[in-house]
């Protein structure tokens, strides 16, 4: 999985490529606790670029998305397609979490 | 260890995940499936091996804990694999534990602060598989099948 991160105002957009399993959700939520130690609370995942995620990876998301809130920030999603948007759907994750279709959307929150 | 073509066993490892994968993506593309029932099938494969190694041998050290991988083409654009393994008796269609059901469905309207981490692997499976389970000879056989009539997402 590789990470290319982007600050946009009080946003930091998250580009996340690859497969997120049960063998490389870890390096996720390595990534995920680097940046929260960095000071950032208002996370945008652009999922674009991912070919797959599963329940592992869903339990990662799940966490940062809690540690996100209880320091007071977020946790948004855009650029779902194919299995990882039939994931979201399945697992309730699309209702659970703000998913935007595009960056733009998920970057004109307040 | 058997010499069919169709048939893989290895041991019940993390390790093992990805020869497993491989082995049914070929199985996948020989057998003609669409890119989505592909996808669903690495995925529903993924979450059954990873609850035989981490529950169903759990604390097995003897290194019989195996796993055995059989793909079977079931028509055109259709796979059907039979996922073996000899732990003690656990259908994943039908736990036993009461109320796992209700609380895998509240699951997916939970809130943040209420929902269960746990569960997911088996919605997953439930919800993207057309699966059916029997007890053999002392082994859990789960069928899987992919392709043709796909399940509501």
């Amino acid at each position: 999985m590789e990470f290319t991160g982007e600050k946009t105002g009080a946003f930091l957009v998250l580009m996340v490529s690859g497969r997120m399993d049960t063998l490389t959700a870890p390096e996720f939520e390595a990534e995920c606790a680097r940046r929260m130690e960095a000071g950032e609370t208002r996370l945008v995942l652009d999922l674009s670029r991912l070919a797959y995620i599963s329940s592992a990876g869903l339990r990662s998301i799940l966490s940062a998305a809690k540690q996100l809130k209880a320091r007071g920030g977020d946790l948004a999603f855009c650029g779902l397609s194919g299995l990882v948007a039939e994931v979201f759907a399945v697992s309730g994750f699309a209702k659970l979490l703000p998913v935007f279709a595009t960056r733009e959307e998920a970057l004109a929150r307040p | 260890m058997s010499a069919d073509p169709g048939t893989l066993r290895l041991p019940a490892r993390l390790e093992s995940l990805d020869p497993f994968r491989e082995f049914a993506q070929a199985a996948a593309a020989a057998a003609g499936l669409s890119p989505q029932a592909s996808g669903r099938l690495e995925l529903v494969l993924e979450e059954v091996l990873v609850n035989i190694v981490r529950y169903a041998y759990a604390g097995t050290t003897d290194g019989l804990d195996l796993i055995e991988l059989r793909c079977a083409a079931g028509g055109p654009g259709r796979l059907r694999l039979e996922v073996r393994d000899w732990a003690p008796a656990f259908d994943p269609l039908a736990p036993e534990e009461p109320g796992l059901e209700e609380r895998l469905e509240a699951n997916r309207e939970a809130d943040l602060d209420d929902r269960l981490p746990g569960g997911l692997g088996l919605l997953l499976l439930r919800s993207l598989a057309e699966a059916s389970y029997r007890r053999e000879a002392g082994a859990n056989v789960l069928t899987l099948r992919f392709g043709g009539e796909t399940p509501d997402a």
